[in-house]
C-alpha cells in the first residue's frame, strides 16, 4: 500500500507543481489554436479560388470549408466562455479540415489544368489537320479538272487534225 | 498549278481572318459581365418591410439579411453588425465607425444565396440608431478583410433607423 501511494503522491505533486505555474496556457494555446484554424481556412479559401477560377469542381470542397468556418466560430464562441479545451479541440479539428480541403483544391487545380492543356492541343490538332486535308483536297480537285479540260482540248485538237485529214 | 496553290492559300488566309474578325468584334461588341454582391435586409417574414423600427428596451429584433454572391468567383463574404447613430454611420465611401456587436461569415460560390436570421436584444435606448449590416470579404492578395464595393466604388451596405424607448 506504502508502494502504491509514493508514485501517487509523486505524480499528484508534478502534477500541482505544473498546473500551477502553467495555468496561463490554455488560454494562450487556444488563443493560438484559432487564429491557426483562421490562416488555415483563408489558405484553403485561396486554394478554392484558384481551383474555381480554373472551372474545377468544387462543391464538396466549399461544404466542407464552411463545415470548418462553423467549427472555428463555435471555438470561439467556447472561448469567450473560458471553456478553453473545447475552443482547442475545435479549432484543432476545423484546422485539419481546412488543410484537407486545401490540398484536395490544389490537387483538382492541377487535374483541371492538364485536362484543359491536353484538350488545346487536341483542338490545334485537329485545326491543322483539317486545313492540310483541305488544302490537299481542293489541290487534287483543282489538278483534276486542269487534266480534264486538258484531256478535252486534246480531244478537240485530235478531232480537228482529222477532219482537215478528210478534208485534204 | 503555282498560280492555282496561290489562290487556295489566299483563299484559306481570307477565312481565318474572317472567322477571327468575326470571333473578335462579338466579343468586343458584347457587353461584360456584370460582376457584384448584393445585400438586403428583409424583415423577419422574409419581405421588405414593413421593419421594427420603433421599439423598446430589452426587446428582441427579428430580421434577415439576404446575401447574393454574382462576383463571377467563389467569395469569403463577412456581414458585420454595427449599432451606429448618426455621427458614426455609413456612408458610401466610409463604413460605419461603430464597433462590431455581430459577426457572420461564409464562402459563397458565384450565384449563391445566404440567408442570415439575425436576432437582437436591445438594450440600450435612444432615438436615430442606425442598426447597419455592411458586406465585407476576404482578400487573399491584400491578406486582409476588405469592404465589398460596387462598380462605382461605393460600398456595400443596409440599415435599419431604429428608436429604442424604455419599458
Amino acid at each position: 500500500m506504502v508502494a502504491l501511494s509514493s508514485p501517487v503522491i509523486a505524480l499528484t505533486t508534478v502534477y500541482s507543481f505544473r498546473y500551477e505555474h502553467v495555468s496561463f496556457q490554455p488560454e494562450a494555446q487556444a488563443q493560438q489554436a484559432i487564429d491557426d484554424a483562421q490562416s488555415a481556412i483563408n489558405s484553403a479559401y485561396t486554394d478554392l479560388m484558384l481551383a474555381d477560377s480554373t472551372g474545377a469542381s468544387i462543391t464538396d470542397l466549399l461544404s466542407s470549408l464552411n463545415g470548418a468556418i462553423t467549427e472555428l466560430n463555435q471555438a470561439r464562441s467556447a472561448f469567450n466562455t473560458t471553456d478553453y479545451p473545447s475552443a482547442i479541440t475545435l479549432a484543432e479539428s476545423a484546422q485539419a479540415t481546412a488543410d484537407s480541403v486545401s490540398t484536395e483544391a490544389s490537387a483538382r487545380r492541377s487535374a483541371t489544368l492538364v485536362q484543359q492543356q491536353a484538350q488545346l492541343i487536341i483542338i490545334i490538332g485537329v485545326v491543322i489537320i483539317t486545313v492540310f486535308i483541305t488544302y490537299f483536297a481542293l489541290t487534287r480537285i483543282i489538278r483534276y479538272q486542269r487534266e480534264k479540260k486538258r484531256e478535252f482540248l486534246r480531244m478537240e485538237i485530235r478531232l480537228s487534225d482529222e477532219e482537215d485529214g478528210e478534208d485534204t | 498549278m503555282k498560280k492555282y496553290t496561290q489562290t487556295i492559300l489566299t483563299l484559306l488566309m481570307i477565312g481565318l481572318a474572317v472567322a477571327t474578325g468575326t470571333l473578335l468584334v462579338s466579343v468586343w461588341l458584347l457587353p461584360p459581365p456584370e460582376h457584384t454582391a448584393v445585400i438586403a435586409m428583409l424583415n423577419e417574414d422574409m419581405e421588405a418591410g414593413p421593419y421594427p423600427t420603433n421599439v423598446t428596451q430589452y426587446s428582441n429584433i427579428s430580421l434577415n439579411i439576404e446575401v447574393y454572391n454574382y462576383l463571377g468567383v467563389v467569395q469569403y463574404f463577412y456581414v458585420r453588425t454595427k449599432l451606429a447613430n448618426q455621427t458614426t454611420m455609413a456612408n458610401a465611401t466610409t463604413p460605419s465607425s461603430a464597433p462590431i456587436i455581430l459577426q457572420s461569415d461564409r464562402i459563397l460560390a458565384h450565384g449563391e444565396r445566404w440567408v442570415i436570421p439575425i436576432e437582437l436584444n436591445m438594450t440600450a435606448t435612444g432615438t436615430n440608431f442606425r442598426l447597419t449590416f455592411e458586406l465585407w470579404h476576404y482578400n487573399p492578395s491584400q491578406d486582409d478583410i476588405i469592404w465589398v464595393r460596387n462598380q462605382r466604388g461605393e460600398g456595400l451596405w443596409v440599415h435599419l433607423p431604429l428608436n429604442v424607448t424604455g419599458p
